[in-house]
């Protein structure tokens, strides 16, 4: 019931485009159709899809140094108080108070428009929420367990692969969805600075040149990509092996 | 059963305090080669401290810890030869049975070695739970989790084994069945086995020696030879006799 009021909201939203692109509005408003046929005319031309595949890549890269950057930042402060103190007073509040795009640009000036910057800007935008998640699953760690494990083993490195770390795997796997769908919002305007391809660059082009179908097309790519990941990819993995993982009840018996 | 008269844990004048609070004074006492001995006390007296000091797992303390003649706090080597079964399973929530067990192998040893297949499998059908392997902690009951826990503490070939309350949280029959097995097993190890309780009736029904502690803070009452001859009854007048001496000493302060 619940997915047929779902898809009948979505109909309704198609339609109430529809209907006031054919009003008076048109000429800034192309209809669904025109929009998604600028789109297939831009990704069917030679090395259309090479944009869209430079994005993705740029995502994931991005997320993924600012995965091992965030989660070895947040696993550090509970080791070493120093890092502790910078980190929590210093690297997390800027990497929080900075907007993104500041950042960005920051990176266009230091490296220039070869495409490091976009990757950059994911990787600052997506590390803070594997530190936050870290920490989030530090304090929930089971201290029961960590004891058990150092009651079998004097090696802090052991106890951390074989216990703190898949402990951890449930926050790291929201950190990582968080990071990504943080990461598409930000390799756009990313793009649009510091790159001369992507998405990014290819809707700022459209844009610059009046062509509002292919502006409108490019979002919906956008939106298309960010409920594909949402629903498709991340929702698939939870329910196979996350869901699992979480400890159901280890205190007592 | 003090057969061989080796004293492998010697403990001297430990004293422990917690802040201003003194928890233990003057401790003193030692177990022999193979004994089974019990160390028994109303709650919060400091017996699960004392079992958790000669573990190895609480560093500042005053008095010495003898593990076959090393001093644990010069020498730790010695706490290879030992393992601990905790008050609760303490299992990884994630792992099979069989990965559980495995667990304890992984973290002492570097590498794994060719037999340490077949070590999981001995300890898993020394406790019983030969088809369970395969299961998770979440499938089993509280006195089969307690009997992985078991396992993986024997998994590692202990010289010393130690266990802190781990009765406590289950009801009457599966304790019962549970104190046979570890006699059982203790039996066919030779291991010299350290038991914390606060239940008199277990600790006569399974010790060589019965250390009571009482008194705030916690020092030595006594400690009582069991010379009963096992299988022993669990409710023969002898017992009861020797139930109501321990609770006599229990009641001082």
């Amino acid at each position: 019931m619940r997915k047929i009021w779902a898809l009948l909201a979505i109909v309704a939203f198609i339609l109430i485009w529809w209907w006031l692109s054919a009003s008076a509005v048109s000429s800034f408003l192309p209809n669904p159709l025109q929009s998604v046929q600028a789109l297939f005319r831009r990704l069917s031309a030679p090395r259309g899809m090479s944009h869209v595949w430079l994005s993705l890549y740029r995502v994931c890269v991005g997320t993924f140094l600012g995965a091992v950057i965030g989660t070895v930042l947040g696993i550090a402060t509970r080791y070493v108080k120093a890092i502790e103190v910078v980190v929590r007073s210093v690297i997390y509040p800027l990497l929080q108070s900075v907007p993104t795009i500041c950042w960005a640009m920051v990176f266009i000036i230091w490296f220039g428009l070869n495409g490091v910057a976009p990757i950059l800007s994911v990787m600052v935008a997506a590390a803070p929420f594997f530190i936050i998640n870290t920490w989030e699953g530090m304090k929930e760690l089971d201290a029961n367990l960590i004891e058990m494990a150092s009651s079998f083993t004097r090696s802090r490195f052991r106890v951390l692969g074989k216990v703190v770390l898949p402990m951890l795997y449930p926050y790291l796997f929201a950190a990582t969805k968080s990071g990504f769908m943080i990461a598409w919002k930000i390799i756009i305007p990313a793009e649009i600075f510091g790159s001369t391809a992507g998405m990014g660059y290819r809707v700022h082009y459209a844009f610059s040149n009046h062509m509002i179908e292919d502006v409108f097309g490019w979002t919906l790519a956008f939106a298309a990509i960010l409920i594909f990941f949402d629903y498709g990819v991340f929702n698939l993995i939870d329910r196979k092996f996350v869901r699992k993982w979480k400890p159901q009840e280890s205190k007592q018996s | 059963m003090e057969a061989a008269g080796i004293k492998t844990i010697v403990v001297s004048d430990l004293c422990k305090r917690f802040g201003w609070l003194e928890v233990l004074s003057d401790i003193n006492f030692d177990v022999k080669q193979g004994e089974l001995v019990c160390i028994l006390g109303p709650s919060g007296c400091g017996k699960t401290t004392i079992l958790r000091i000669i573990a190895g797992l609480v560093p500042h303390y005053y008095g010495s810890v003898l593990l076959e003649g090393e001093d644990i706090r010069i020498n730790r080597d010695s706490l290879h030869n030992t393992a601990i079964v905790f008050q609760e399973p303490r299992l990884l929530p994630w792992r099979t049975v069989w990965q559980n067990i495995r667990l304890s192998l992984e973290l002492r040893n570097k590498k794994m070695e060719a037999d340490d297949e077949q070590l999981v499998e001995h300890a898993l059908a020394l406790v019983g739970l030969s088809e369970f392997a395969k299961s998770f902690p979440h499938q089993l009951s509280g006195g089969m989790k307690q009997r992985v826990a078991l396992a993986r503490a024997l998994v590692t070939q202990p010289q010393m084994l130690f266990m802190d309350e781990p009765l406590t949280g289950l009801d009457l029959r599966n304790r019962e069945e549970l104190q046979d097995e570890i006699l059982r097993i203790w039996n066919e190890k030779k291991v010299s086995l350290l038991l914390v309780t606060h239940d008199p009736a277990e600790a006569i029904y399974m010790a060589d020696r019965i250390i009571v502690l009482s008194g705030r803070p916690s020092s030595i009452r006594d400690i009582i030879s069991v010379s009963i001859p096992r299988p022993r009854p669990r409710d023969a007048a002898e017992t009861l006799a020797l139930e109501q001496y321990i609770r006599s000493l229990f009641g001082d302060d």
